[in-house]
């Protein structure tokens, strides 16, 4: 694949989403394009099979773009998809089939393929994404990462030279993460297929165990290019670009490493760090309660909660006899495999669902969520979606942000006087006018939220807040989060990404199909790491970089970068 | 689990007869049951056929009723609507088999409105509405049926399999698809306006008020339904060649012998129609 000089713009006068971009794929090659929200990678990887500008009206596209030495733009997008398989962002845009193996089945069948190859295409795919048992559930039904895994398997499926990902993995439990990531590996080096995945920055730890080669975007152009040591050890290019370094390589820097023996794997911390400690031994433990559960009133009281989705013949049991209790001020991370039921269980809290056994209890702030009416039982609890365009009912920011506080009838001046203490939470002010549409999923997803913390509930459940964020807006969006609670909130977030839960949360609920598997505190939580596996979570690279390191007394429950340098330190 | 929370106008995987039935016997006896209950005006023929279409809605392809709510209140709408014609419908000229006399009796008056005529209620008006509302069923049922139980994908296969145009493709795969998105849209959105505060109200006018609400975002997202599609569907390849097919969906004996049936059964009906009055008020 040749990209050569490619300019693209979304319409006419517009500023360049993408500038004066040229590089060369090679075949078999495994390419992370990464970068701040914003920086193009999309609008790049769009504009390789041709969907740029082929299907997005007035978009202009200057340059050449050649794929198997073919310029794509001789060629429908349909027939360069036999080239190049492209995953979206969103896999509800991509899902078009009524059962997951019709829809795996979807991309070969118009290849023309004969049933017995289709059924042999679709058994792979759903080996490869794990979606066994699934094969006749509409992908619609499906969580956020089941979805995902189903888009990523139909374009599998289809084996194509070149798969393009775009956040291909944002959505998905760790292992799950994991697993993608080994199989794209995997079809890379068996098949000789080439891969290219763009990343935000969330996922950097994964970068150096599966790719050749990484692009650094920012602003439309590439910062630089190359392989993965070369580009996670490069601070100022991390910095400026937006990305955090992964967690051992920071480590390891702080430890004094320099040069290209700055480790960025986990095997390569491991030794590093073991060389370092050759002959030491930990003198302290980590201090007991620096991540305790807070002990306030309970405010979440959930006891054998059951709910079963209708479906198949007995139905589709998502929740099976769920208890736990949350206290106020709590910051709590739900987490668990996709299609564990967290989503499930954060809409029985809000009373979007009713539990479908009658010995259920779901209290909220002392209310009964299943029989209070919706309108008292937001003044306590609310609930901010995955997707901030699934919630978002307005033209501009400021109107977006009054419309929960105008449905509840406050006083003309009140809503002024919330939506613009709303609007400073992100920063919004200077937004306040601007059309949601023409807004980045970041500040959509600010906009989102702040539409929530207006209508000022006692507990906030907050879904993925994070996907689709770079690591400034995921901070951002977490540091408010804290605050919340600091003020006596309580906040739920539902997450896959272990490192926030990890540095923000002090309680975690650990889910798996359905049934509560841990309840305690990061510490308890992420020291379990094989009852973590169960539900397809790994801890966070520096915890399991302690566990790996326990020879030498270090503890299983590290959380932060900061704790293993103050234990080495000590030592 | 809430109304909003279950699937609605789309297939449902499950193992019943009418799942298991090949699309096209079983769209010939659905369109054959619609069609008659379109051609005929008296109830007394129509409501057989209406049993029929619900013996094979509720306990054949046990579709439940939560899934069939958007069409009892399109079918209820409609029948309102069209009671505002049946209060015109006075001329003894109508009836063919029914005493004439009998069926313009009138049983309320209503007003004398210029241009359009009196406004009454006469028991042929009330036959006739009753017939309108009977006839809309049977097609929601037939529609609802084949939505349920037919799999778009053993349709757009075996269409395929005869060599049907990409085109004609599209559409049913376009079709098939737009519904249940839009409703899944409709359903997300109310869902998240509940949590702002906007409930459905018992109050027809703040109802109203409130379904305005939920237009404006639909609005936008059925803009961009079509692009999506076009999207989905280009990036996975298709129309670049012929499409084929995950499951052999031929035509089995039985099968033929159905919709073999179904046709000698609706020139049958037709005859008695078109010579014997059967079905004419």
């Amino acid at each position: 694949m040749n990209i050569d000089k490619i300019i693209y713009r979304r319409r006419a006068g517009d500023v360049e989403a993408v500038k004066d971009v040229h590089f060369t794929v090679k075949k078999g090659e495994y390419v992370v394009i990464t970068g701040a929200v914003g920086s193009g990678k999309s609008s790049l990887l769009y504009s390789l099979n041709g969907a740029i500008p082929k299907l997005i009206p007035n978009s202009i596209l200057e340059g050449e773009v050649n794929v198997m030495r073919r310029s794509i733009a001789d060629l429908e997008v349909a027939d360069i998809s036999k080239s190049i398989g492209l995953v979206l962002e969103d896999p509800d845009t991509q899902l078009t089939q009524m059962t997951v193996e019709d829809d795996l089945a979807f991309g070969p069948s118009n290849m023309g393929l004969p049933p017995e190859k289709l059924r042999e295409r679709v058994e792979f795919a759903v080996k490869s994404v794990r979606l066994g048992g699934l094969e006749k559930r509409n992908p619609r039904n499906l969580s956020g990462g089941q979805k995902q895994a189903v888009a990523i398997g139909g374009v599998l499926s289809s084996m194509p030279d070149i798969v393009a990902l775009d956040e291909p993995i944002s959505m998905l439990d760790p292992i799950g993460k994991t697993q993608v990531l080994s199989r794209l590996r995997e079809l890379n080096r068996q098949y000789g297929v080439t891969v290219i995945v763009t990343d935000s920055g969330m996922e950097v730890e994964s970068f150096a165990d599966y790719a050749d080669r990484v692009m650094v975007m920012s602003e439309g152009r590439i910062l630089k290019a190359g392989t993965p040591h070369e580009i996670l050890t490069d601070t100022e290019v991390m910095k400026k670009s937006g990305l955090r370094l992964p967690q051992v390589t920071e480590l390891c820097i702080r430890m004094g490493a320099s040069g290209p023996s700055i480790p960025v794997t986990l095997d390569e911390a491991e030794k590093f760090v073991a060389e370092r400690m050759h002959g030491k031994k930990m003198r302290n433990s980590l201090p007991s309660g620096t991540s305790s559960m807070a002990e306030g009133e309970p405010v979440v009281v959930v006891k054998n909660l059951r709910h079963t989705y209708p479906g198949l013949e007995k139905g589709i049991e998502a929740l099976r006899g769920v208890s736990f209790t949350i206290r106020k001020g709590e910051f709590v991370a739900l987490i668990g495999q996709n299609g564990s039921g967290k989503s499930t269980l954060a809409l029985h809290l809000v009373g979007i669902l009713k539990p479908t056994n009658r010995d259920a209890l779901v209290e909220v702030a002392g209310l009964d969520a299943a029989k209070c009416k919706s309108k008292e039982l937001i003044k306590q609890i609310n609930y901010v979606y995955q997707n901030p365009d699934d919630q978002i009912f307005c033209e501009k920011v400021q109107d977006e942000i009054s419309f929960g506080l105008e449905a509840q009838g406050l006083a003309a001046e009140e809503i002024a006087r919330r939506t613009a203490e709303a609007l400073s939470i992100f920063g919004l002010e200077r937004l306040k006018d601007e059309y949601i549409v023409h807004l980045d999923r970041g500040r959509r997803t600010y906009t989102a939220i702040s539409s929530i913390m207006a209508l000022k509930p006692d507990i906030l459940i907050i879904d993925e807040p994070t996907t689709g964020l770079d690591e400034p807006d995921s901070l951002a969006v977490m540091r408010e989060l804290q605050k919340l609670t600091r003020a006596g909130k309580t906040v739920i977030a539902i997450t896959h990404n272990m490192n926030l839960a990890a540095a923000y949360a002090e309680h975690i609920i650990v889910m798996h199909e359905g049934t509560v598997l841990l309840d305690g505190t990061p510490r308890e939580v992420f020291a379990q790491s094989e009852v973590l596996s169960k539900s397809y979570i790994v801890p966070p690279q520096i915890t399991q970089l302690g566990q790996r390191l326990k020879p030498f007394g270090f503890p299983a429950d590290i959380l932060s970068v900061d704790e293993m340098v103050g234990l080495v330190e000590r030592a | 689990m809430g109304i909003l929370d279950q699937p609605m106008l789309e297939y449902v995987y499950k193992d019943t007869l009418m799942h298991r039935m090949h699309p096209v016997p079983k769209m010939m006896i659905l369109v054959v049951l619609t069609l008659l209950a379109q051609f005929y005006f008296d109830p007394r023929f129509i409501l057989p056929i209406l049993a029929v279409v619900i013996i094979l809605a509720k306990p054949v392809s046990k579709i439940p009723n939560t899934w069939l709510l958007p069409m009892y209140i399109f079918g209820i709408m409609s029948v309102l609507e069209r009671g505002y014609n049946a209060v015109f419908i006075s001329s003894g000229g109508y009836y063919r088999v029914y005493p004439s006399e009998w069926m313009v009796t009138t049983l309320m008056y209503i007003a004398n409105i210029p241009v359009l005529g009196e406004a009454k209620v006469t028991v042929g008006g009330l036959f006739w509405l009753a017939s309108m509302g009977l006839k809309y069923f049977v097609g929601l049922f037939s529609v609802s049926i084949f939505l349920y139980t037919t799999d778009p994908s053993d349709l757009m296969q075996y269409l395929a399999s005869k060599k049907v145009s990409k085109n004609a493709l599209f559409i049913v795969f376009a079709g098939f698809n737009f519904f249940p998105i839009l409703l899944r849209y409709a359903r997300t959105i109310m869902n998240a306006q509940q949590l702002r505060g906007v409930g459905l109200s018992k109050n027809p006018v703040k109802a109203v008020n409130t379904l305005a609400q939920v237009f404006h975002p639909l609005v936008i997202r059925v803009t961009v339904l079509a692009d999506i599609l076009t999207l989905s569907a280009s990036i996975r390849g298709f129309g670049s060649g012929q499409y084929s097919y995950l499951r052999d969906v031929k035509l089995s004996l039985a099968d033929k012998l159905i919709g073999a049936l179904a046709i000698a059964f609706f020139i049958f009906m037709v005859f008695g129609l078109a010579f014997l009055n059967w079905g004419a008020l």
